[in-house]
């Protein structure tokens, strides 16, 4: 308990010896920890919503070619297909929706949809009398969930209306999919492209050219990847099979890199500042106790033990690591409001990492306390008596 | 009170550069003794203190024992544990060295009361009354850079005997002082130690103070061995 008394007096009665290294830890925390914030409060959200947001893993092919089934099964066997729907022709798939009984409509886009859409999420996949929205249809027609809608096909040499009533199962988010668009069972689709081509459409009575006639291909297809990584080797692949694939690959490759950027930046700057704010404690340990060297010494003549020296040295360490703990969180503080209200930029430290830090501080801690303690435990107490033999 | 007794022993420093031996055939260390060790630089007079302050053991003895206060007797040759040589030093004995080193953020009153603390003896009052005889009593307060060479030695004499010690070992201790100030502090430690019944062991250069402040003296004798020595032997000469 010697040892810890001694150092008590020490911290109490050179508070300048703690606060100046403790300040200099502090200096090299500080960074550490804004950059850490920025990359889990800022970049990694970026990230998280890149990665969950099912629209980043689409796959568009720009403009209608004919698509026959051995297209889309070869379109399917490739790896890092996640989900595929065919779709007819763009213009069987512009529509007008509107409630059923009234006149008001707006115009629509359809979207074939299926079990394994990643549009879906959480949603059931649409029925032959169900309906999926987005925000903006739902927006404009007023409705809510269970309500009725009518999609709304013209036959434009004819002048027919085909009117198809759908009951509306879920919305979709505008971050997941925006505009007007609903999502259908493909046989709906297919039974309105049927219908403005002149076919007749047994299913909603509707008469015309037999549709045995018609040769059943695809204009276009809904393609998603199964994954972010997926994106660019299934574009590269489309255009293998002579599609002209689009995607956000570009936003997603530079979302990437600085995921990878940030998590780089932050371990060298973790690492220099780490051994910074290591040299920093080491040497002012050594400035406010190498002077104590020659009466530690003394102090073991007297019987103090090595036990008594290590505590010595170990807790005026700790006070140092635990004061610069405290200013590095009052500096952080001050720091984070500043870019918070300077830049709109949310910079967050989360509780796992901010323990994390202080862990690894109080562990760096006690490592160094350690490695100077032993060197001040091995110091010989003839070291107070005079050099000669 | 204790009692140190050393007979026929050898301490050989075989270090790379630096061989050395040193013999003390007889030496004992009773209470109220004062014994001075005189002899030239390198002569190993040093040695002799860490033998004498338990910091280092023998190479071989025939005899190097303690006699504690109750008639115990304590082989001292056969403690290899640093914690049972380290309880003995900090019960028995006290240090006053060439160059005092001192706690410098601790007060006067602290550094003269460091040796209670290690020793688990403490007694303030009698900090105090050393201070008070140290002249020192007034800056019991203050910290130490404010003391000068001669003031330092005094608080150093002071933290020697304030857990009373039986032995009160003394490196060289008014090396840094002048004559006058060098007979006051050692008139000062003989007198105090005097009072306490230990034994006071000073080693110096200096012939006359010893005399005068009535020391037995012992003398570093150079032997003729394969290696530098000297042989630790009284003058048997009682000075007045």
């Amino acid at each position: 308990m010697i040892g810890l008394r001694l150092s008590l007096q020490f911290v109490r009665r050179r508070p300048l010896a703690l606060i100046v290294p403790a300040v200099a830890v502090a200096g090299c925390l500080i960074p550490i920890m804004i950059i850490w914030s920025l990359k889990a409060g800022y970049v990694e959200p970026l990230i998280t919503e890149l990665q969950s947001n099912p629209r980043n893993l689409e796959v568009r092919l720009r403009g209608d070619r004919t698509l026959t089934a051995a297209d889309i099964a070869a379109m399917i066997s490739l790896p890092g297909i996640g989900y595929i729907a065919p779709t007819t022709r763009g213009l069987a798939l512009r529509v007008f929706v509107g409630r059923p009984g009234e006149l008001s409509q707006s115009d629509a886009s359809l979207l074939p949809s299926s079990a394994g859409d990643p549009l879906l999420q959480a949603l059931e996949p649409p029925a032959g009398d169900t309906v999926i929205v987005t925000r903006d249809v739902v927006r404009d027609l007023g409705l809510k969930i269970g309500d009725m809608l009518e999609v709304r096909a013209i036959r434009y040499d004819a002048g027919d209306i085909l009117r198809i009533p759908l009951r509306v199962t879920g919305e979709l988010a505008p971050a997941t999919l925006a505009g007007r668009r609903l999502l259908v069972q493909q046989s709906i689709i297919l039974d309105i492209e049927d219908f403005v081509d002149g076919y007749a459409v047994p299913a909603h009575n509707v008469g015309g050219r037999p549709p045995s006639e018609r040769p059943r291909t695809f204009a276009n297809a809904r393609i998603y990847a199964d994954k972010l990584e997926s994106v660019t080797p299934l574009v590269r692949a489309l255009e293998d099979l002579g599609n002209v694939p689009e995607s956000d690959e570009a936003a997603i490759a530079s979302a990437l890199a600085l995921q990878s950027g940030t998590a780089m930046l932050a371990l060298i700057f973790a690492l220099t500042l780490s051994i910074g704010a290591a040299i920093s404690v080491w040497s002012a340990l050594g400035q406010a106790l190498i002077p104590q060297k020659r009466v530690v010494a003394l102090f073991r003549l007297m019987g103090g033990t090595r036990f008594d020296v290590v505590a010595f040295v170990a807790l005026i360490d700790l006070c140092i690591m635990l004061s610069a703990l405290l200013i590095a969180s009052a500096g952080y503080t001050v720091a984070r409001l500043l870019i918070e209200s300077r830049f709109h930029i949310e910079v967050h430290l989360p509780l796992q990492q901010a323990i994390a830090t202080a862990v690894a501080v109080v562990a760096a801690a006690l490592i160094i306390g350690m490695a100077f303690a032993y060197s001040f435990m091995a110091i010989d107490m003839k070291e107070a008596l005079s050099n000669e033999t | 009170m204790a009692e140190l007794r050393i007979q026929n022993a050898v301490k050989v420093l075989m270090e790379p550069h630096r061989q050395f031996r040193l013999e003390i055939r007889e030496l004992k260390l009773s209470p109220g003794d004062r014994i001075a060790i005189l002899g030239p630089t390198g002569s190993g007079k040093t040695t002799a203190m860490d033998l004498l302050a338990l910091a280092g053991l023998p190479t071989s003895a025939d005899l190097f024992e303690l006699r504690d206060e109750r008639g115990g007797v304590l082989d001292l040759r056969n403690i290899r544990s640093d914690s049972a040589l380290a309880k003995l030093r900090a019960r028995h004995f006290g240090y006053v060295l060439q160059s005092n080193p001192l706690f410098s953020f601790m007060t006067i009153r602290e550094n003269c009361g460091l040796s209670q603390m290690v020793s688990g003896r403490v007694d303030r009052p009698f900090v105090d009354q050393l201070l008070g005889a140290l002249d020192l009593a007034d800056a019991s307060e203050s910290r130490v850079s404010t003391l000068s060479v001669g003031q330092r030695q005094k608080l150093a004499v002071g933290r020697a005997l304030a857990h009373r010690p039986q032995f009160v070992l003394c490196d060289e201790p008014t090396a840094a002082l002048d004559s006058g100030s060098a007979d006051a502090l050692i008139a000062m430690l003989v007198r105090l130690a005097g009072a306490a019944g230990s034994c006071v062991v000073i080693i110096t250069h200096d012939q006359a103070l010893p005399r005068k402040h009535g020391f037995d003296i012992y003398r570093m004798h150079p032997i003729t061995t394969t290696m530098r020595g000297s042989r630790l032997l009284p003058e048997k000469m009682r000075s007045s």
